[in-house]
C-alpha cells in the first residue's frame, strides 16, 4: 500500500522536494546570485509538477491523425502552461539579473548582510 | 462599437501603445510623452463607454477567437474576458490613475521614452489582470504587471534597486504560489476558466458530486490565497511593500501604490467569490480563519507602524497595509456570512476608494518633496504657508481616508463596518474603528506638520513649475468628496454584483 503510493507518486514527491530545496536556498542564503537561482529552482519545480500532472499512462503524443479515431495521449494544455510560464520565468530572471549588476555597481558586493553594513556606514 | 468589442481593445491599447514611445525616440523629438497621454486618453474614453454599458446588461462575455472555439457541453476552450460592475470600475479607476501619472511624469521631465513603455506596459498587465476571465491567464496578466513594476521601481535615483530585488523575490514567490495552486486546482477539476470552476467544484455539472471536500482544492485555495496575500502586501507578508514604495521614483509611486496591490486584492475577490464561491467556504468554514487572522493583524501592524514612521512615503505605505487588510477581512466576513452583503458592498467601495485617495496622496507627496527636497516630514515643517494648492488637496485627502464624510473613504468604512454590526462580529468591529482611530493619529501628525509647526532651518522651499501636477492632486481631492456623496449610487451599483456572488 505505501509502496503503491509512493511508487505511483513519485514524481510529486520529487518535485516537492526540489521545491523545498529553491526556497530554503532563497530564503537562507545570503548571497544574491544563490537567492535568484533559488527562485529558479522554485520556479523550475513548479514547471515540473505541471509536466507530471498531464502524464497519461501509455499515452501518445497528442497528435490525431487523419482518419484515427479514439487514441490515448497526454494532456497537452499543461505543456503549453509550462510554456508561457517558462517564458515568464526567462524574464523575471533577466530582469533580477539585471538588478544584481545594478546593484553590484552601487555597493561593490552582493553579500546582503556586507550591503547592510555599507547602508549602515552611509547613513 | 459595440460594448463587446470594447472589451479586448481595452487591454491591447495599452499593450501596443507601449511600443510608441520607444519608435518616437528615434524621430529624434520628444513627443513620447505626448503620445502615452493620447493612447491613456483612449483607453480612458474606452472603459468610460464600457461603464455606460454597464448600467445596461450586467456582464458581457468576450472570448477571443470567437464563438468557434467554444463547444457545447463541453468546458470553454480559449481564454475568456469578462466585464462586469466590478471588473469595470476598477478599470476605469486604472486608466484614470495611469493618465494623471502620465501627465505627471510629463510635467515633472524626469520620465524617458522607454519610463513611459513601462508604465504603459504596466496598465496593459494590470487592465489584463482585471479583465481576463481565465485563472492561468490571470498568472500571466500578473507577471506583466510584476516585470514592469520591478523595472520601473529600479529607475529610481538612489538604492532603488536592491529594494526592486527584494520586490522581485517576493513577488515572483507569490506569483510561483498562485501558479501552483493554478496546477492543483487543474488537477482536481480539469478547466482553467472561472464559470467552468465555480460549476465543477459547485457539482452543478461535469461531476456527479460538490468537489469541495477534495484535499486538491482545498490546498489549491491555500496556495493562491498565500501567493496573493504577498502580492497585495499583507502582513507579515508585507516586508517588500514600504522600501518598494518608497524607493521608487516620486513620479511613479501614485500608479505604483495605488493599482498594483489594489488588482492583487480584486483578485482575492474574485477568487474567494467567483472561483471558489461561498458555498466552498460554508463547507470549510475553518479555511478563511487563518486568511482573517493575518489581515486582523495586518490592520493593527500597519497602523501602528504608520505612526511611527518619520518618511512621508513610508507613512502611506504602512497605511496601505492597514488599509488591504481591512478590505480582505470584509471580504472574508461577507465569503462566511452571506448575509453580510454591506461588507462585500463597503470592501470594493473601500478598495476603489483606497485607490482614489492614495493615487493622490502619493502625487501630492511627490510634490511636496520635490519641494523640500526631502521625504522627511520634519523638513516639510510649515509648508502649508508656503504652498497653496497642494497641501490643502493632501489634508482633504487625508482626512478622507480617515473616513469623515462626506467622502469615499467614509462610504466604504461605513458599509463595512455596518456588515460587521449586523454579523455581530464584534472583533471587526472594534479593528474597523480601531485602525480609523490611528488613521486620525497619522494623517494628524501631517496635517500638524504643515500647517502648525513653523519651519526649520533656512533653506527655502523651492517652487517650480508644477502647478498642473498641483491640480491633479486637486482633482483627487474633489473626486473623494464627490464620491462621498454617491453613496445610493455605489451601492446599487455594487449590489448587483453583490447578488451574484452570495446567493
Amino acid at each position: 500500500m505505501f509502496l503503491e503510493i509512493i511508487g505511483g507518486h513519485y514524481t510529486y514527491i520529487l518535485v516537492f522536494l526540489l521545491l523545498a530545496i529553491g526556497f530554503y536556498m532563497m530564503a537562507a542564503n545570503n548571497n544574491l546570485i544563490k537567492k535568484i537561482i533559488g527562485l529558479n529552482l522554485f520556479q523550475t519545480a513548479i514547471f515540473l509538477f505541471f509536466i507530471s500532472l498531464a502524464y497519461v499512462g501509455q499515452g501518445n503524443i497528442p497528435v490525431v491523425q487523419h482518419g484515427q479515431e479514439e487514441i490515448l495521449y497526454a494532456n497537452p494544455l499543461p505543456h503549453v502552461i509550462v510554456l508561457t510560464a517558462i517564458v515568464v520565468g526567462v524574464a523575471v530572471t533577466a530582469v533580477a539579473l539585471a538588478l544584481s549588476i545594478r546593484i553590484y555597481e552601487e555597493y561593490g558586493t552582493l553579500n546582503e548582510k556586507e550591503i547592510e553594513e555599507v547602508i549602515k556606514l552611509e547613513s | 462599437m459595440s460594448p463587446e468589442n470594447i472589451v479586448p481593445l481595452l487591454i491591447i491599447t495599452p499593450l501596443l501603445g507601449a511600443s510608441l514611445p520607444l519608435i518616437a525616440q528615434f524621430t529624434g523629438r520628444a513627443i513620447s510623452g505626448h503620445i502615452s497621454i493620447v493612447v491613456m486618453s483612449i483607453h480612458s474614453a474606452l472603459s468610460l463607454i464600457l461603464l455606460k454599458a454597464m448600467f445596461e446588461s450586467e456582464r458581457i462575455i468576450y472570448e477571443i477567437g470567437g464563438s468557434t472555439f467554444g463547444r457545447q457541453g463541453y468546458y470553454t476552450v480559449g481564454v475568456e474576458l469578462l466585464a462586469d460592475n466590478l471588473s469595470t470600475s476598477l478599470v476605469l479607476l486604472t486608466s484614470i490613475v495611469g493618465l494623471t501619472t502620465i501627465i505627471y511624469a510629463f510635467k515633472s521631465g524626469e520620465a524617458k521614452s522607454t519610463t513611459f513603455s513601462g508604465i504603459l506596459i504596466l496598465l496593459g498587465g494590470i487592465t489584463g489582470m482585471i479583465l481576463t476571465h481565465d485563472i492561468f491567464n490571470l498568472f500571466v496578466f500578473m507577471e506583466i504587471t510584476g516585470i514592469a513594476a520591478y523595472a520601473l521601481i529600479a529607475t529610481g535615483k538612489s538604492k532603488s534597486a536592491l529594494s526592486s530585488l527584494k520586490y522581485l523575490l517576493a513577488g515572483t514567490v507569490g506569483a510561483s504560489l498562485y501558479l501552483l495552486g493554478v496546477g492543483f486546482l487543474y488537477m482536481a477539476t480539469g478547466t482553467l476558466n472561472m464559470t467552468d470552476l465555480a460549476n465543477v467544484l459547485s457539482g452543478v455539472s461535469f461531476v456527479p458530486n460538490p468537489l469541495y471536500e477534495d484535499p486538491l482544492v482545498k490546498m489549491s485555495f491555500g496556495l493562491m490565497i498565500t501567493g496573493l496575500m504577498i502580492k497585495s502586501a499583507i502582513f507579515p507578508l508585507h516586508t517588500w511593500q514600504p522600501s518598494a514604495y518608497d524607493k521608487a521614483p516620486n513620479i511613479l509611486t501614485p500608479l505604483i501604490a495605488s493599482v498594483i496591490s489594489t488588482a492583487s486584492v480584486y483578485v482575492i475577490i474574485r477568487i474567494i467569490f467567483d472561483v471558489f464561491t461561498i458555498e466552498f467556504f460554508s463547507a470549510n468554514p475553518a479555511i478563511l480563519n487563518i486568511v482573517m487572522l493575518l489581515s486582523g493583524l495586518s490592520v493593527i501592524a500597519g497602523s501602528i507602524l504608520a505612526v511611527t514612521q518619520t518618511n512621508i512615503k513610508r507613512i502611506l505605505a504602512y497605511s496601505s497595509v492597514a488599509q488591504f487588510g481591512l478590505i480582505i477581512i470584509s471580504m472574508n466576513l461577507a465569503a462566511q456570512n452571506p448575509a453580510a452583503i454591506n461588507s462585500l458592498i463597503g470592501g470594493i467601495t473601500h478598495l476603489i476608494g483606497h485607490g482614489i485617495m492614495k493615487a493622490g496622496l502619493f502625487t501630492g507627496a511627490g510634490i511636496l518633496i520635490a519641494a523640500a527636497s526631502s521625504k522627511k516630514l520634519q523638513e516639510m515643517q510649515g509648508i502649508g504657508k508656503k504652498l497653496k494648492t497642494t497641501p490643502i488637496a493632501f489634508a482633504i485627502l487625508g482626512i478622507a481616508l480617515i473616513g469623515i464624510p462626506p467622502s469615499i473613504g467614509f462610504l466604504g468604512k461605513w458599509y463595512m463596518l455596518l456588515g460587521a454590526i449586523e454579523t455581530g462580529s464584534t472583533i471587526v468591529t472594534s479593528l474597523i474603528l480601531f485602525s480609523t482611530l490611528l488613521t486620525l493619529a497619522y494623517t494628524a501628525k501631517i496635517i500638524e506638520a504643515f500647517y502648525f509647526k513653523n519651519k526649520r532651518g533656512n533653506k527655502e522651499f523651492e517652487f517650480d513649475n508644477l502647478r498642473l501636477t498641483a491640480y491633479i492632486v486637486a482633482f483627487y481631492a474633489i473626486s473623494a468628496i464627490i464620491l462621498g456623496f454617491t453613496g445610493t449610487l455605489f451601492f446599487e451599483f455594487f449590489e448587483i454584483y453583490g447578488m451574484a456572488v452570495l446567493r
